[in-house]
C-alpha cells in the first residue's frame, strides 16, 4: 500500500494503482481531468511532489503509477488565449510563427517545459529551433504533442508552447508536405457524388439492419 | 542608507552614494532631450530616497548604450542604476510596461522585439 | 586551404532577417582559408544583458550556447568562438567574463542545468573584426583582389563593440577613439570617412516602442555620414542596419546614405560574392570601376 495525498488530504491505495485508478480507488468520481485513460488527449496532467523531496514533477494520472508520499494536484484545464491566423495569408518561416507569438522572444533557454512534458517533448529546444529559423526541425520534434499545458504553466516568459507548436506543423503541413494524392483524389470522388446513393441507402436504414449490416461486413486482414 | 538607496544598490551592484554629481554621464548621453530628469539628477533623487524617481521616463528613455558607464570618473555603472530602477517597477506585481502582443511587428526583426522584451518585461 | 578552424555563434537576426551578412561571411572565410563551424543548439543570447546582479536566468541563454560550444569545442579542438552580430557579442562576452570572476554565479548556473554537462569558463568569445586583427591588417590586403579604391565608406561602431569597458575585455577597440573599423576599411582598399556620430547609439530598442526616438537618432547619424560626403555607412549589427534603414526611409533621396555590413564588403573586395542588392553593388562599381563578382 502507498500513501498519496489528494490536494492534502492522506489516502492508502494499493501501489500498483496509477493515480487516475487511486483517485476512483478511493471514492472520487471524475467531471474533469479525464480523457481517453490511454495517454494521449493531455486532459489529466497532474502536478506532484514526493514526501522529502523539494523537486516539482509532472506527469499524466493515467499513466503514472503512484509513489508513497506522493502529493498531487491536477491541472484540468490550461487558461490560453488563442491569437487568430490565416494560414493562406502566411509563408512557412518562423518569422511568421514569431508574429502570432511575439512572445517566443521571451524565452530564457530555463528548460523547466521540457523538465514538464510528460511526453518527454524537448520543448525548449523546439521554441529555440524556432528562433533560428528552423521550421522543420521545429516541427518534427513536437509530433508527440497533446496539448497538455504543463510546459506552459511553467514558463517563466509565459508562453504556449502547444499553440505555438500547433501553428508551426499547420504552417509546415500545408506549404511544406507533400500532399497525400489517395486523400485529394477521394475527396474530389466525394464531391461529384459518386458515394452519395449508398450514403442515402444507409440513411434510410434501421437500426437492427444496420447491426446486421456491421456484424457482417468486409474486415482486411 | 534609505529603504531606496539600498535596493537600487543591492540590484545594481552600484554604490551610489559614490556619485559626487559632476554630470559627465549626463553630458555623454544622447538621450536627454526626451528625460525628465538628467541621469545624474536621478542618481541625487536616490541618494536622497526620493521616489518620485521612480515615476518619471528617465530609465524608461535610456537605452542601454553605456556612455554614462564609460565616462563616470568613479567608475560608477550608471547603466546599471538606470536597470535597477526599471526592475523595481517590472517586478512589481501586474506592473506592465510593454505589451508585446499590441506591437506592431511586421517587420521588427527579432533582435529589437527581444531586446524590448527584455528591457520592458520581467 | 583552410588554416584556422574556429567556433561560431550567428544569432537570430543574422540567419532570419540579414542573411545577407552571414553568407557573405562564409564566402569571405572561404577564401581567407577560416572555417565556421557552428555551435549545435545554439540558444537566443538575450540581446541585451542583464545588469542586475540577482538575475542570474538572463545569462542562461549564453550558457547552454557555452556548453554545446565547449563540447563541440573540445571535438574541434578549438575553444574560440568567432561572433558577428555586435550584440550577440556583447552579450556573450560579458557574460563569459562574469562567469569567469564570479565562481559563485557559475556554481548556481551550473547548477541550475543539471541536464547539460558543466560549463567551465575557458571558451574565448572574440568578434569576427578581432579575428581579422590578430590575423593582421597587412595580411588581409595581401589578399585583396580588387580594392574598393575610391570609394569612401563610413565606418559606424554603433555602442556594443565598444562599450561598456568595465568588465575589462569587451570593447574591441579604445571605446574613446577606436580605429580597428577605419584600419579595415584601408586594408580593403577603400577611403574611411570620419564622422563625430559614429559611436552614438542609434536608438537601440526603442525601434518598438517609441519609433520616434530611433528616428531622431538614425537620422543624425545618416546626416553626419552624408556632410562628410561618404558613399557608404557600414554597420557591424543587424539592429543598427534596420534602425539606420528605417531612418533612410524618413528621409529624401539625396539625403539618404546606404548602409552595408562589413563582411559584405571584405568579400567583395576579396573576389567572392557580397550579397549586396544590385543597385548598391552597381553603384560601388561605378565607383571603383570593375566588373560584377561572380
Amino acid at each position: 500500500m502507498a500513501t498519496i495525498y489528494i490536494m492534502g488530504k492522506a489516502y492508502k491505495v494499493p501501489n500498483t494503482l496509477t493515480i487516475m485508478k487511486a483517485i476512483e480507488y478511493v471514492g472520487y468520481r471524475f467531471v474533469r481531468s479525464c480523457g481517453c485513460r490511454g495517454g494521449f488527449c493531455g486532459a489529466c496532467t497532474t502536478f506532484y511532489r514526493v514526501k522529502n523531496d523539494y523537486k516539482l514533477h509532472v506527469d499524466l494520472a493515467c499513466q503514472k503509477r503512484v509513489e508513497d508520499g506522493i502529493y498531487i494536484v491536477q491541472l484540468p484545464f490550461m487558461p490560453a488565449e488563442k491569437p487568430r491566423w490565416d494560414l493562406d495569408k502566411m509563408k512557412p518561416a518562423t518569422d511568421e510563427v514569431i508574429r502570432v507569438f511575439p512572445e517566443i522572444t521571451r524565452c530564457l533557454s530555463c528548460n523547466v517545459c521540457a523538465q514538464a512534458c510528460p511526453q518527454d517533448i524537448e520543448v525548449m529546444r523546439t521554441i529555440q529551433a524556432l528562433r533560428r529559423g528552423d521550421l522543420e526541425d521545429a516541427v518534427n520534434l513536437t509530433f508527440d504533442c497533446i496539448s497538455c499545458g504543463a510546459c506552459s504553466m511553467r514558463c517563466p516568459a509565459e508562453i504556449t508552447h502547444y499553440q505555438v507548436f500547433q501553428l508551426a506543423r499547420r504552417l509546415y503541413g500545408k506549404y511544406e508536405t507533400i500532399p497525400a494524392k489517395h486523400l485529394i483524389e477521394r475527396v474530389k470522388e466525394i464531391e461529384e457524388g459518386k458515394f452519395d446513393d449508398e450514403v442515402s441507402k444507409l440513411m434510410d436504414t434501421n437500426v437492427e439492419e444496420l447491426k446486421e449490416l456491421y456484424k457482417k461486413r468486409e474486415i482486411e486482414k | 542608507m534609505n529603504e531606496l538607496a539600498k535596493r537600487v544598490t543591492e540590484i545594481s551592484g552600484q554604490n551610489v552614494y559614490s556619485c559626487y554629481q559632476c554630470g559627465n554621464c549626463s553630458a555623454g548621453c544622447m538621450f536627454t532631450d526626451e528625460m525628465d530628469v538628467l541621469p545624474h539628477q536621478a542618481i541625487t533623487l536616490v541618494q536622497n530616497g526620493d521616489e518620485s524617481v521612480l515615476e518619471t521616463n528617465t530609465p524608461w528613455i535610456c537605452a542601454s548604450c553605456f556612455v554614462c558607464s564609460v565616462r563616470c570618473p568613479r567608475g560608477l555603472d550608471v547603466a546599471a542604476i538606470m536597470e535597477a530602477l526599471r526592475e523595481i517597477k517590472i517586478r512589481e506585481r501586474g506592473f506592465i510596461k510593454l505589451d508585446l502582443r499590441k506591437v506592431d511587428i511586421e517587420k521588427l526583426p527579432q533582435i529589437a522585439i527581444t531586446a524590448a522584451a527584455q528591457k520592458f518585461t520581467w | 586551404m583552410i588554416t584556422m578552424e574556429v567556433l561560431y555563434y550567428p544569432g537570430c537576426s543574422l540567419r532570419n532577417t540579414y542573411p545577407e551578412f552571414e553568407k557573405s561571411t562564409y564566402e569571405a572565410c572561404r577564401k581567407l582559408g577560416i572555417e565556421l563551424v557552428e555551435i549545435p543548439e545554439w540558444s537566443c543570447c538575450g540581446v541585451v544583458p542583464s545588469l542586475a546582479t540577482d538575475n542570474v536566468m538572463r545569462h542562461l541563454g549564453a550558457v547552454r550556447s557555452f556548453v554545446n560550444a565547449q563540447e563541440k569545442g573540445r571535438e574541434i579542438g578549438t575553444n574560440v568562438i568567432v561572433i558577428l552580430c555586435s550584440m550577440c557579442y556583447n552579450v556573450l562576452k560579458r557574460v563569459n567574463l562574469i562567469l569567469k570572476e564570479e565562481p559563485d554565479t557559475l556554481e548556481n548556473v551550473n547548477n541550475f542545468i543539471d541536464d547539460q554537462p558543466n560549463y567551465v569558463p575557458e571558451l574565448r568569445v572574440m568578434h569576427f573584426l578581432t579575428l581579422l586583427k590578430e590575423a593582421g591588417f597587412e595580411n588581409l590586403r595581401e589578399k585583396v583582389n580588387k580594392p574598393l579604391r575610391g570609394l569612401k565608406v563610413a565606418p559606424y561602431y554603433g555602442c556594443a563593440l565598444l562599450r561598456p569597458d568595465r568588465p575589462e575585455g569587451v570593447p574591441i577597440d579604445n571605446p574613446d577613439n577606436p580605429v580597428i573599423l577605419e584600419s579595415f576599411v584601408k586594408s580593403i582598399g577603400a577611403e574611411p570617412v570620419h564622422f563625430p556620430f559614429r559611436a552614438e547609439c542609434c536608438g537601440n530598442y526603442h525601434i518598438v516602442f517609441e519609433p520616434r526616438i530611433t528616428e531622431m537618432r538614425t537620422k543624425k547619424i545618416i546626416g553626419s555620414a552624408k556632410s562628410e560626403r561618404a558613399d557608404l555607412i557600414l554597420s557591424p549589427c543587424p539592429l543598427c542596419t534596420y534602425n539606420l534603414g528605417r531612418g533612410n526611409e524618413s528621409l529624401d533621396k539625396n539625403g539618404q546614405v546606404p548602409v552595408v555590413f562589413f563582411t559584405q564588403l571584405l568579400a567583395l573586395a576579396l573576389g567572392a560574392k557580397p550579397y549586396l542588392p544590385t543597385e548598391i553593388e552597381d553603384q560601388i562599381l561605378k565607383k571603383i570601376g570593375g566588373k560584377k563578382s561572380d
